[in-house]
């Protein structure tokens, strides 16, 4: 059995497409702040 | 410097000026979606793409969609190289047995490619199969560049179009740019490198009997497919370890000709493309004109500074200017390229953020190094990669007339557009993006130990080396200085994040831009309006992108290639 087949392997994987998708969501959710930061009236500011 | 030397770097300047004009006229017409003379072959396949990925071309994305469908697809595609890398033991094309890639590297690798960069942790001809490079490598390679030139062409529909609540379709675009630009020219491009000698087989590296009876194995493999694409997309990824600098990557002065055209020649027509989508051809040369004075900047001092050699030889009587050792700085450098051929591979490579190397950048004199990390610090504006270099370019344009317009009291306005309030937050998160993620991760490394213990050199060179990798990263360049050992842990997570951050958070605010500008009326030009299409423009847009770039990255530059520079006149090495 190959050796990316075994269980510490694995995890690691696991570990480092969760680190991809949440990432992926981080700038999902900075796209979404840039909306609201556009929708916004140019003299008011926005919080997060 | 040589007659020869400038007759090559004129004769690039020269074939890229003329193809600027039609190959943008052509890019005008593919996003336009009009009909191209490639149409009776590739429109059935581009039917046959929209049909099978359930896509209806004629429905447009406002920018907030446009820009879930990019990271939807980025997303997918840095999974999908990820487990590739993982994968390839298990997998076909893998003639040499090579094992499985490290989980942190093919994170680094596969966030590096996706995000148009080919920051190579890795030897190619070592690490990766003939599947990784095939259908990892290169074909990320296209989709990376593809997308990066339609988030240009959305940013182009935003200053063009009047009161439009769209700004195109992501996958139209992708598909499109994909078809029509890129796999064309890529075709024709493999062809005339095979002709100057690049391999493009399956089979298996050679192994043959040198004249001392050892056994030398030959790395080979589809090179030539790759090597098309890895110049003309900007991204840099070579096949082999040493890039553009192994003979079968880059063989004569010829082939190193045509790469450097390939890296710049999307680039530059985008320029005409954008002056052509905003009904102002003139605006489009201005922007070219821009990038051509810091193209020859940068290209002259390069030349001047590796062709006047080492000054520390010349104390020693053994100088590299003049005398019997003549020729300038050739450590790092092919013979079969000389100083000028190498000068111009890295000012087109660092000014494109194409990243691939036919010389090794550690071994030029100081100065040049820091003339190549000044290129990647401008934000890609030197043409840049297709797509990105335009964008980064407009958001200059968009911080030059808002200050002018603070300067001479006049409204901000840019091709037609009013730059309001909401334009300059998203510009300025955009242009704050590299240089967080450029300088703040560089800090980190300087000071923790996984990050000091990849170093090879010590002082200002081995500073230099750090600020160069996460430089090139942010800026996704993808080229490396070398003597800097990162295929560590630390390294590859970190320097993904540069490269991710440098793509992502910086499209994803121009996309906002596109939408917000794409919203607006075209407001007529009056007495009020700032020209933009004159040589006033012209040199204060000049003076923007060099202010505000030395206003950043100034220090970080001193105390590497500036500080080593000075310390080399007093005979100091590192």
């Amino acid at each position: 059995m190959a050796a990316i087949f075994r269980l510490p392997w694995i995890m690691l994987d696991v570990a480092m497409v969760a680190l991809i998708l949440v990432c992926f969501a981080l700038a999902w959710a900075y796209a979404s702040f840039c909306d609201r930061l556009l929708a916004l009236p140019a003299s008011k500011d926005v919080s997060l | 410097m040589t007659v020869y030397g400038w007759l090559q770097i004129a004769l690039f300047a020269v074939i890229v000026g003329l193809l600027t004009r039609p190959l943008g006229g052509y890019l005008a017409r593919v996003y336009a979606g009009e009909r191209t003379w490639l149409q009776p072959v590739l429109g059935p396949v581009e039917t046959a793409l929209y049909r099978i990925a359930g896509i209806k071309p004629a429905i447009e994305q406002s920018w907030l969609p446009y820009t879930v469908s990019f990271l939807l697809f980025h997303a997918v595609g840095t999974i999908a190289l990820y487990g590739l890398l993982r994968l390839q033991s298990v997998l076909p094309l893998n003639p040499q047995q090579l094992g499985e890639v490290s989980p942190d590297l093919a994170l680094n690798t596969a966030v590096s490619f996706v995000t148009n960069t080919s920051w190579q942790s890795y030897g190619g001809e070592t690490t990766l199969s003939y599947a990784s490079q095939m259908a990892g490598i290169t074909v990320q390679s296209f989709l990376s560049c593809a997308s990066g030139m339609a988030v240009a062409i959305a940013l182009i529909r935003g200053f063009a179009r009047r009161r439009s609540a769209t700004i195109g379709n992501f996958w139209v675009d992708l598909t499109r740019g994909t078809l029509y630009v890129l796999l064309p020219i890529c075709v024709v491009a493999a062809l005339l490198l095979m002709t100057q000698g690049v391999p493009q087989t399956l089979a298996p590296s050679a192994e043959v009997n040198t004249l001392e009876s050892g056994l030398q194995v030959i790395a080979r493999g589809p090179v030539a497919t790759q090597e098309t694409i890895k110049l003309l997309s900007g991204d840099g990824g070579g096949f082999f370890n040493a890039n553009s600098a192994h003979p079968f990557e880059n063989p004569t002065p010829l082939a190193n000709l045509l790469e450097v055209i390939l890296i710049f020649v999307l680039g530059a027509a985008l320029t005409n493309c954008f002056g052509r989508m905003v009904g102002s051809e003139r605006q489009g040369w201005i922007l070219l004109a821009v990038m051509a004075i810091l193209f020859g900047l940068g290209v002259a001092g390069l030349y001047a500074s590796e062709a006047g050699g080492n000054p520390a030889l010349a104390a020693i009587s053994a100088g590299q200017a003049t005398g019997p050792q003549k020729g300038g700085n050739m450590e790092g450098k092919e013979l079969r390229f000389g100083i000028a051929g190498s000068a111009l591979f890295a000012d087109v490579s660092t000014s494109s953020s194409d990243g691939a190397v036919n010389a090794m950048h550690d071994s030029f004199m100081p100065l040049s190094g820091g003339i190549l990390l000044a290129n990647m610090m401008v934000d890609e504006v030197i043409v840049g990669a297709p797509g990105s270099g335009l964008f980064g370019m407009l958001l200059f344009c968009i911080v030059a007339v808002f200050m002018a317009g603070l300067m001479i009291g006049r409204t901000p306005e840019f091709v037609g557009k009013k730059i309001g309030a909401s334009e300059i937050k998203m510009t300025i998160l955009a242009l704050m993006a590299v240089p967080a993620a450029t300088l703040g991760l560089a800090a980190i490394a300087c000071v923790v130990e996984p990050g000091l213990a990849g170093l090879g050199n010590a002082g200002p060179h081995g500073y230099s080396e750090i600020l160069y990798a996460y430089t090139s990263a942010a800026a996704t360049n993808g080229s490396a200085f070398a003597g800097l050992s990162t295929n560590s842990p630390f390294y590859n997570v970190t320097l993904a994040l540069g490269m991710f951050i440098g793509r992502f958070l910086v499209i994803i605010p121009v996309l906002a831009v596109a939408g917000s500008l794409a919203a607006q009326p075209i407001i007529p030009r009056s007495s009020g309006t700032l020209p933009t299409d004159r040589a006033l423009f012209l040199g204060f847009l000049l003076g923007v992108i060099v202010i505000v770039g030395g206003l950043t990255y100034l220090p970080a530059l001193a105390l590497g290639p500036i500080v080593e520079h000075l310390q080399l006149l007093g005979v100091t090495l590192y």
